[in-house]
């Protein structure tokens, strides 16, 4: 029996060492946080620190690229060693990056949609980067104010703008041609109306496919001189006369066949209708354009991008995402994270990034360089979105609560868009609903 | 003294590991639910109201409506399809043993991949139903969209998951029951209806109570197809329990709001599982 015992406890207590020994030996080598590292010692070995990404393809493969370009360079110099992480969606990254920062395991670098920053900034995951922008003196006028907007939360900034887009409308040159359409595409909302009449008329398509697309609904808000929630973001301003025009003008459209529009969840859909050429226009991000130019080809068409037409004015809301830093660094690792940001945002590397994946160039200064110049020439449309961006960007709304309001006004699409409910009781309620949780 | 200490040694790896991963969380979630947290800031004391703000909350009524609904055709079809299908297949044949593989295959595949497979059956435009149903001059349908028929399209799909399954276990179980009961029967000659709710049913009554108490739990926390296909669209309409806790949870933020859903849903799953074992396992036939 006390044989038994003292075997048992031996087991036991083998394989407690066992279990710590591995925890110990798999948190080595992604030390970032939290590890009792002195600022002295740092500077001598070198500081990893783990980078978080979302999305797959060439954003993956840009994260990367970078990311060991800095370790060649800069991070070879200096000690420090970034160690990029594919994280899934932006969704999906925020997630982790909540659950990792409670349980103490937070990466020192992240991607973040731009919409999420007040949320992360106010509970105090992400850190004020004023400090370190004065003290370099770094010339974030350079970037342009549509994208910077996002990047703000009480007058501090709290990320940099990284890989940024805007939303622009595709079209479908080749069927524009075949219903003797001009390929520039309509201007304005009543063009827009024409174009989608004359396509279904001569081709027997809609003219128009979407779907509840929460970012291009903000757009089309500030078309009409307004946006989804007010200036300090108590109320919407969904059931409003302009509220009121947007979704009777979509209804009408879709009743008559001259559009489509998809359900929320059904996005996937609208890329199936492009490539079938069942339809001659489409929303879509600016991140979006290799994409649809790879898949047109393979299609045998030809596609061109021009602004979301004009309401009383054009106007278009900024996406895609910052890069942060979290809290909790040591300040050797806050350093390093902040010697990777400032180098991943400089003119160089937003160069390079907006050529590899086609989103926005968000400094001024990129923009005046020969490549970008040159890609301008070989590919108009990132013209046009940049154009878009700089004359008519806007920040996103950033309530720590956008995330539910979102999900109502999907909702009031999917109703009156998909489901032919009626447009006022329907905005009413939305308007009852949004109003009831930005008070929260 | 030493011999009192040893079972508890035993069973103790089991009993860590159930107590750090079910025992502890369960605690956890009732606490947070009296709390106002997003995970990140200061958590805040409530009180009851994340329950108040439960039930006056429309759209929870119309969750517990959907999970309901779900629960009930979900369980009740791939019982007794389940059912049917067994008595079908229960002769031991070798067309037999293919179809009892056949029908066991969708158990196998991952809800994850199976809710990819009928999101495009089931388009409107493109799918292979519609244009099934064209064939024979049926308008089609809108599977998913329609706000009236989606939550039916989840349950088509959850049943023809989990018959298979049903029909596995419940084939066994007739296999197992003495082939004299059925000899007397035809000596008595029985017919096959009274033999069916007389002999069959009784005997088989043990695995019939145990399919229906898990396929109701399983229903309970259906998740994976109303999260990939439907995302509890179009109009809430396919929103379950498990769905929305995760959405008011990792999506919205509100861990303690969620949390409160998640201890009405355990109440709904304590309340079942202790009536059906009550109510039921005294008409169950245990040899």
């Amino acid at each position: 029996m006390k044989n038994f015992i003292s075997k048992v406890v031996t087991t036991m207590l083998i394989a407690t060492m066992g279990v710590s020994l591995a925890g110990c030996s798999s948190s080595e080598p992604t030390t970032t946080s939290g590890a009792d590292v002195s600022a002295e010692a740092a500077s001598q070995e070198t500081i990893k620190l783990e980078f978080w990404y979302s999305w797959t393809d060439q954003i993956q493969e840009n994260n990367i690229n970078l990311s060991n370009m800095f370790n060649e360079t800069i991070g070879k110099e200096k000690g420090i060693e970034i160690v990029p992480v594919y994280q899934g969606s932006y969704d999906e990254t925020h997630q982790k990056l909540q659950a990792s920062y409670i349980a103490g395991q937070a990466p020192a670098l992240s991607v973040m949609e731009i919409a999420s920053t007040k949320l992360f900034a106010e509970n105090g995951i992400i850190k004020s980067l004023d400090d370190y922008i004065d003290r370099d003196d770094l010339d974030v006028d350079d970037f342009y104010t549509g994208l910077t907007e996002n990047c703000i939360v009480d007058g501090e900034y709290y990320g940099l703008p990284y890989l940024r887009s805007t939303p622009i409308l595709y079209l479908n040159k080749t069927l524009l041609e075949q219903a003797g359409l001009d390929p520039v595409g309509p201007a304005t909302w009543d063009e827009m109306a024409q174009y989608c009449e004359v396509i279904y008329n001569e081709l027997g398509i809609v003219g128009l496919t979407n779907y509840s697309y929460d970012w291009v609904f903000e757009a089309f808000f500030f078309q009409e001189g307004t946006s989804v929630l007010n200036a300090d973001e108590t109320a919407t301003n969904i059931n409003t006369a302009e509220g009121k025009k947007i979704f009777s003008y979509f209804q009408d459209l879709i009743q008559n066949g001259y559009a489509k529009m998809y359900a929320g969840v059904d996005s996937s859909k609208v890329a199936v209708d492009v490539m079938n050429q069942n339809t001659a226009m489409w929303f879509s991000s600016t991140g979006d354009l290799t994409k649809y130019i790879t898949l047109a080809d393979e299609s045998g068409f030809d596609i061109t991008a021009s602004y979301i037409p004009a309401g009383v004015t054009y106007g278009v809301p900024t996406g895609g995402c910052n890069i942060v830093m979290t809290t909790g660094l040591t300040p050797a690792e806050e350093e390093a994270a902040w010697e990777f940001m400032k180098w991943l945002t400089d003119t160089e590397q937003t160069v390079y990034a907006s050529i590899y994946t086609g989103y926005v160039t968000t400094r001024q200064s990129a923009v005046e360089t020969d490549e970008i110049q040159a890609l301008f020439e070989e590919l108009p449309e990132a013209k046009i979105a940049l154009d878009q961006l700089e004359q008519y960007g806007h920040g996103r709304p950033m309530h720590s609560r956008y995330a539910e309001v979102k999900k109502e006004f999907v909702n009031a699409m999917d109703a009156v868009w998909v489901n032919n409910a009626d447009v006022d009781t329907t905005l009413a309620e939305t308007e009852a609903k949004v109003n009831a949780i930005l008070a929260n | 003294m030493k011999s009192k200490i040893r079972p508890y040694l035993m069973i103790a790896p089991a009993m860590i590991i159930l107590g750090v991963f079910v025992i502890y969380p369960i605690i956890y979630m009732n606490y947070l639910s009296f709390f106002s947290w997003n995970m990140m800031g200061s958590m805040k004391f409530v009180g009851f109201d994340n329950f108040k703000t439960l039930i006056s909350n429309k759209d929870f009524h119309q969750v517990l409506g959907n999970t309901f609904k779900f629960v009930f055709w979900t369980v009740g079809l791939s019982v007794i399809l389940g059912l049917c299908a067994a008595l079908y297949l229960k002769a031991n044949t070798k067309i037999n043993a293919f179809l009892q593989g056949a029908i066991f295959v969708p158990h196998i595949v991952s809800l994850v991949s199976i809710s990819f497979i009928w999101m495009w059956l089931m388009d409107s435009q493109y799918g292979l139903l519609n244009y099934w149903l064209g064939l024979i001059g049926i308008d089609p349908i809108r599977w998913l969209e329609d706000p009236n028929v989606a939550m039916t399209s989840i349950i088509i799909i959850s049943v023809w998951k989990s018959i298979g399954y049903n029909t596995l276990i419940l084939v066994a179980a007739m296999q197992g029951v003495p082939e004299y009961l059925y000899q007397a029967a035809s000596l008595d000659k029985s017919p096959k209806v009274t033999t069916f709710f007389k002999i069959t049913l009784p005997m088989i009554s043990p695995s019939l109570f145990f399919l229906v108490l898990m396929n109701l739990i399983a229903a309970f926390k259906i998740f994976e197809p109303v999260y990939i296909i439907t995302n509890g669209g179009p109009l809430n309409s396919t929103n379950t329990l498990v769905n929305m806790i995760y959405e008011e949870g990792f999506v919205f933020y509100k861990i303690g709001y969620a949390s409160s859903i998640g201890v009405v849903l355990m109440l709904i799953l304590s309340v079942c599982t202790v009536l059906y074992f009550h109510m039921l396992s005294r008409r169950v036939h245990y040899r």
